[in-house]
């Protein structure tokens, strides 16, 4: 009880500190380019292609201290993100290019905290590193396959984007992990500024629930590059 | 200025191994791929029952097409696993310290207890006993319906001679052709004098014997020496077969053009399946093809959906796509108005379930006869010594037994390579598809006089609409 009275009054001491830093607000977009990390174990040619997608979000920033042309803040975003893939084969039968041709799109909706390390003046170079959660929104799905003997083919075909069902007992909606941006902004008058940024999700909790006697993890990794506008207070 | 450099590389390589180290590897799965004269996948599972035991565990974990409808059922593969690999370490354990052979029956016990829960029609397993090279057979649809369906019997050779030569009018065929081949029948054509056609199949191999072009009697005899007879005795059902299914197909078409066709008889009774492509001779070949572009109609002709699998996760599921089965593609008279009855039993399976399940989602079609056997999802080619397995990298596993007799595989798992739904969902296995009017067969009434009291209650039905 003793350490929680001390720590409420820290955070009493240092909120006119707070009171006197920066604090930016924003809206961003940009596109994302996704890597499935998967074990295809034997599976030799089916493959997993990188997918493009979208992101647009909002961000709150705040600099708590300056330390000649260098900035300290912390940065958090709410952004809506897609983290597509696909998945193909091309082995199966001579006259198809592709066997198996789907594409997989994700949406999660995310929350990175970020440290924001920036430095210059109107001119400013930036880094971000942080964490993120993100929750797995909904998996559509776009393609066809084509299965069975050689002989007798069964086709398949999804021509319309289709919703694919979550499974419960299977998928991991929640996901966590590391993130790291580069960027460069530019204050093009006294409250607004843009900015462009590359950034780096790294997800370290699986998309695949450990349901198995099997450990079979899956995870994203998504780059993301966008632009923002910054309204600087 | 050097010591911060050097700081700070130290701690970038930190945080770079400390951010690769936090995932998790996967486990490595061996693959199931059989080739001919390669068993070195199976070696484990050829050195002891553990070994057996843990390799057909994992190969169903990676292939069964419906562990999350097992599910519904309560049964936890997972839990399998935990369960009885005690019990093969023991047996392996017995058989090193006592010299205490594993008999079949023990072995057949065990995977009995351990797979008849499952609900795949088509699914069975041959495991072989290591101790004395021996097949154990356990197939899941056979125990359960053995026991629990009272319709359920054992195969029996039907056959129509009686209608060939009734004296009872409205029961003589008045023409009337078959195929055999080694007297099994392939195909039965008759047709009854009031426009009522009749079409038995034994099983579905046509599209392989309508479609083959045969080499001559003396190519033949040239390229295979005494191997010929075999194909020449083949050659000559299938093209027997051809002109059998003509003859019906043809009569169709000059009955229907003259106003004259009351119905149309399937029999699939004991037709335990066949190539999916068979569908264009039978219930292809009495729907309507798409007139614009030749494509299938899918509301007709769309049975159900297909489920494949996309990785080795039990769950590993690929969105549900139509399957779409073909439709004869020759001109050919619409059966729209006519009823098309289609016998069936505890032994129509698999494609022959399909084309039952076809005629019931036609106004004009009618299932007579028993319940199915429930056997819909598809399997893959699975020749002896033939590699199908990165065909669908799912489905069946090992070296299949030819006649019992054993593979080169320590076990082989037949398992359909995809799920079948219906279009509204559900899964038939082992279900099969109810008769619309349910006729048990009268084995005194054949067994005495030769009648068919399925066949003439759909000649009933077809007459009086009843």
């Amino acid at each position: 009880m003793h350490n929680i009275k001390i720590l409420f009054i820290l955070l009493l001491a240092s909120l006119p500190d707070i009171a006197s830093g920066q604090w930016r607000v924003g809206a961003t977009g940009g596109t994302t380019l996704n890597h499935y990390v998967i074990d295809k174990h034997y599976m030799e040619d089916w493959h997993y292609d990188n997918g493009c997608g979208a992101t647009f979000g909002v961000f709150g920033q705040y600099d708590f201290m300056t330390w000649k042309k260098w900035t300290f803040g912390v940065r958090a975003d709410l952004n809506w993100a897609q983290k597509n893939h696909k998945a193909y084969r091309n082995q199966l039968s001579e006259g198809e290019t592709k066997a198996v041709d789907y594409t997989f799109y994700n949406n999660y909706l995310q929350l990175p905290v970020m440290a924001n390390i920036n430095f210059g003046r109107k001119l400013k170079g930036f880094i971000n590193l942080g964490i993120y959660g993100a929750y797995w929104l909904t998996n559509n799905v776009k393609g066809h396959s084509s299965y069975g003997s050689m002989k007798s083919r069964i086709r398949t075909l999804l021509t319309e984007e289709s919703k694919v069902a979550f499974d419960g007992k299977r998928d991991q909606r929640w996901e966590f992990g590391l993130i790291g941006g580069i960027g460069g902004e530019w204050q093009f008058a006294l409250h607004w500024g843009v900015h462009l940024e590359l950034r780096y999700y790294r997800g370290l909790t699986s998309k695949q629930k450990d349901y198995m006697q099997t450990n079979d993890p899956r995870y994203n990794d998504t780059f993301a590059l966008q632009t923002g506008l910054s309204y600087i207070f | 200025m050097k010591k911060i450099r050097f700081y700070l590389t130290g701690l970038s390589l930190l945080l770079l191994t400390a951010v690769y180290s936090c995932r998790e590897e996967s486990d490595s799965v061996m693959s199931y791929e059989y080739a001919p004269n390669d068993t070195s996948n199976f070696v484990e599972a050829s050195s002891s029952f553990e070994g057996q035991f843990k390799a057909i565990w994992t190969a169903m974990s990676c292939n069964y097409p419906i562990w999350d409808y097992e599910e519904q059922f309560g049964l936890d593969w997972n839990d399998v696993y935990n369960r009885y690999l005690p019990i093969f370490r023991a047996l392996d354990e017995r058989a090193c310290m006592s010299h205490d052979s594993v008999t079949n029956s023990e072995l057949e016990a065990l995977y009995s207890e351990i797979l008849s829960p499952l609900h795949d029609g088509h699914f069975y397993a041959s495991i072989k006993n290591l101790h004395n090279d021996s097949l154990v057979f356990v197939q899941p649809l056979d125990i359960r319906n053995k026991a629990s369906r009272p319709d359920y019997q054992d195969s029996q050779d039907i056959s129509s001679k009686y209608y060939q030569s009734a004296t009872d009018g409205e029961l003589l065929m008045e023409e009337f052709d078959e195929s055999k081949i080694l007297f099994e029948t392939i195909i039965e054509y008759g047709s009854f004098k009031d426009g009522i056609v009749f079409l038995r199949l034994s099983s579905q191999c046509l599209t392989e014997m309508m479609t083959n072009e045969f080499p001559s009697d003396s190519e033949l005899d040239s390229s295979l020496g005494e191997n010929a007879v075999l194909s020449k005795l083949y050659k000559d059902a299938a093209l027997k077969t051809k002109e059998v299914w003509r003859k019906w197909y043809y009569q169709i078409q000059a009955l229907h053009g003259k106003g004259m066709l009351k119905g149309v008889i399937i029999d699939l009774r004991n037709n335990l399946g066949g190539d999916s492509a068979d569908y264009q001779y039978v219930i292809g070949a009495l729907q309507a093809p798409d007139a614009v572009s030749g494509k299938l109609n899918a509301k007709v002709h769309q049975n159900g959906m297909l489920r494949v699998k996309s990785g080795i996760g039990q769950r590993d599921y690929l969105p549900m796509t139509p399957w779409y089965f073909p439709i004869y593609p020759e001109e050919h008279a619409v059966i729209e108005h006519e009823p098309i009855v289609v016998l069936a039993n505890g032994h129509t399976a698999s494609m022959a379930e399909h084309l039952c399940l076809a005629a019931k989602l036609m106004a004009n079609g009618r299932i007579i006869g028993t319940q199915t056997m429930g056997a819909f999802s598809p399997l893959a080619e699975s020749n002896t010594n033939e590699s199908v397995y990165p065909l669908t990298y799912a489905g069946s596993v090992g070296d299949k037994p030819f006649l019992g007799l054993l593979s080169e595989t320590p076990f082989y798992l037949n398992i359909p390579f995809a799920a079948f739904f219906t279009n509204d969902g559900k899964i038939l296995e082992s279900i099969g598809i109810e008769p619309d009017i349910k006729v048990e067969f009268d084995n005194e009434l054949y067994e005495s006089t030769g009648r068919d009291n399925q066949l003439e209650r759909a000649l009933e039905f077809i007459r009086t609409g009843k």
